[in-house]
């Protein structure tokens, strides 16, 4: 963790052009205000100095304060950033997971069918897609040529609501587009995962054992198979945490979606050091946490691993 | 007095589609099984015994399927059967002890939910809970503690999955068990008391058993009557006593000879030459004749036909045919 936020620090500190260059230009800033501002920023002094500077604060609790909004990098991530971004990330990674699973469970056993390869080939396809250029092609067909779906955004600008449930039906029909383009992208690797799983799963000898009880199709496939099916997708979604962000960064850039991807997708423009090193803090949290999370469902999911 | 059939096979084919051929794993067999009998069907790996049962359960696996012929389970003509009435057939008149025993438990599932559970789909009871005494009572029936009812499959023996096993098989009182070598994945003392285990629980419920198995010495001890296969045919079949101390066939004769005896005269150790046959291109005539220390010319063009001695003990060889046959 330690070495991480170090790594980290030094790394955004060597991508070329530094933070004023870029608000000098935006804001036609006088020599005299653009120094104030390196000197308040302590970017005068040398990096090993603002690099002791960041881990005392950061030990406070404190991340700095961004360049671009001037405010706490705290509150510029914790804010309707943050909930966007988590409403679009849990609704489509959920929809692939679920969507994914049950596909994947149900072509491993009519595995060789036609309707198992059809399936195999499109979340193949599905998988290889980079997800910004299905996002646009996406915001082509639905937002382009047909006005089914707003071309960005969380929500309507300058609209004023009636109710909250306008306000929801609004939000949620910008979120319908970028929703569906992770949903896609994701859905070919669950479904992936669950299908070779399932294949190697539905060949053990307990699942022969079950057919022969006579258990109804449905409760083999089901709570037989899938059930210990279950595991490696749990891993996966656990450690693929990281992937999710990055494919965060590059939807919400696609689609305008204002949340943290977005946000270090500027932030790295516009070389806000705090900000960014405040985002992959969080980052290096969420991802142990979600491994954390992982192993406890799966003490859950498999009594073996109980202690 | 006559003995009441539980299981009757008549000329059953089970072939395999595959794509370099048609393996004919079970082709043309007859068997039978009568009420508290314990049968033996004993041949080589890759032989059709595990066709064979898995014809009965019906659960030949793709692109296996049955072909022709008859099973009999008390009257009902199982290869008939539509799927639905096959899984009720299942378990409930004809159950099975796999190979696997270790691995035939959900690892996932606590072991008395797991007999419970085919109780439930069998109409027996209808809430899990009404299951518990019956489990409780099948496990004292195997010689298990009926407390480990609520234990997961990792937290037994091998041994005592293998009870778990028996146990499930007599859930639902079948009339039939098929144990596939039930003992083959455990040490030989475990071995030892997983028969006793099997053999008990025939004698307290009267169920029958077919027990299919390579270990000679096993069929000998505890089986009344034994199979011979050999290619996907029965080449010979009699009571254990017959088939042990006067081996018609060449092919067990081989078999018998292939085993240590311990108590009996030291003897030279006679390995069957060759191996059995690609069952895709099985020899013509008979299918052991390329093996056959006493093969005729005949052998290896005709298929040979059967020698009846009495009901239920035969062999299929052209020795045993009359001089004016063998043509």
């Amino acid at each position: 963790m330690f070495l991480f936020i170090t790594i980290m620090f030094f790394i955004f500190r060597l991508m070329p052009g530094n933070p004023i260059g870029l608000i000098l230009e935006q804001y036609n800033l006088t020599p005299e205000a653009a120094q104030r501002l390196i000197h308040l920023w302590g970017l005068d002094k040398p990096v090993w100095q603002q690099y002791l500077i960041y881990i005392k604060n950061l030990l406070k609790g404190d991340m700095g304060i961004s360049y671009v909004y001037n405010a706490p990098v705290s509150s510029v991530i914790f804010s309707r950033k943050l909930l966007n971004t988590l409403a679009l990330l849990i609704s489509a990674h959920g929809m692939a997971l679920l969507i994914g699973m049950i596909l994947g469970v149900w072509a491993a056993w009519r595995r060789g069918t036609p309707i198992d390869i059809g399936t195999l080939v499109t979340a193949l396809v599905l998988y290889t897609i980079p997800v910004f250029w299905l996002g646009l092609m996406l915001l082509m067909m639905f937002a382009v040529h047909v006005h089914w779906f707003p071309l960005s955004g969380t929500i309507t600008p300058a609209r004023s609501y009636k109710d909250i449930l306008q306000y929801i039906g609004d939000y949620l029909w910008h979120l319908t587009l970028p929703m569906i383009s992770i949903t896609l992208i994701r859905l070919g690797g669950d479904f992936l995962i669950m299908r070779n799983t399932m294949i190697n799963v539905v060949r053990e000898d307990y699942i022969t054992t079950a057919i022969a009880k006579g258990l109804p199709e449905k409760i083999v496939v089901w709570k037989h198979a899938a059930r210990n099916a279950l595991l490696p997708i749990v891993t996966m979604a656990g450690l693929d945490m990281a992937f999710v962000v990055s494919g965060a960064v590059l939807t919400e850039t696609v689609f305008g979606w204002d949340g943290i991807g977005k946000l270090t997708y500027e932030a790295a423009i516009n070389r806000d050091y705090p900000v960014l090193q405040g985002l992959f803090f969080i980052l290096v949290v969420v991802v142990l946490l979600a491994n954390f999370l992982t192993d406890l469902m799966y003490a859950y999911l498999d009594p073996r691993v109980r202690y | 007095m006559p003995r009441k059939e539980v299981l009757r096979i008549e000329k059953l084919k089970t072939h395999y589609y595959t794509l370099g051929g048609i393996v004919k794993a079970v082709d043309g067999v007859d068997l039978r099984v009568y009420k508290g009998e314990l049968v033996a069907l004993v041949g080589e790996s890759g032989c059709g015994k595990s066709t064979l049962a898995f014809s009965i359960m019906g659960m030949v696996p793709p692109p296996g399927r049955i072909v022709s012929g008859k099973i009999y389970l008390s009257d009902i003509n199982l290869v008939e059967l539509s799927d639905e009435e096959l899984r009720k057939i299942r378990w409930s008149k004809v159950s099975m002890v796999f190979q696997g025993a270790m691995n035939s438990l959900n690892p996932v599932m606590k072991v008395g939910d797991q007999i419970i559970e085919a109780m439930l789909y069998h109409d027996v009871i209808s809430r899990p809970e009404e299951g518990r005494s019956t489990v409780k009572h099948l496990f004292e029936l195997v010689g298990l503690d009926p407390n480990r009812i609520d234990s997961y499959p990792h937290e037994l023996s091998g041994g005592m999955k293998q009870r778990v096993v028996i146990a499930m098989a007599m859930a639902l009182n079948p009339d039939l068990i098929i144990a596939d070598e039930p003992t083959t994945a455990l040490d030989v003392t475990t071995q030892a008391k997983i028969m006793e285990v099997l053999k008990d629980v025939q004698k307290k419920t009267g169920v029958s058993i077919l027990l299919i198995t390579h270990d000679l010495p096993l069929v000998a001890e505890v089986s009344d009557r034994v199979y011979i296969m050999y290619a996907g045919k029965i080449v010979e079949t009699g009571d254990v006593f017959t088939i042990f101390k006067s081996p018609r066939h060449p092919y067990t004769q081989g078999l018998i000879g292939a085993v240590p005896s311990i108590r009996g005269p030291k003897k030279k150790l006679v390995a069957l030459p060759g191996e059995p046959p690609d069952l895709r291109f099985p020899p013509p005539g008979c299918r052991f004749h390329p093996r056959c220390s006493k093969a005729m010319d005949i052998c290896g063009k005709k298929e040979p036909p059967r020698i009846e001695f009495g009901p239920d003990d035969f062999v299929s060889c052209w020795l045993f045919a009359k001089e004016g046959e063998r043509k």
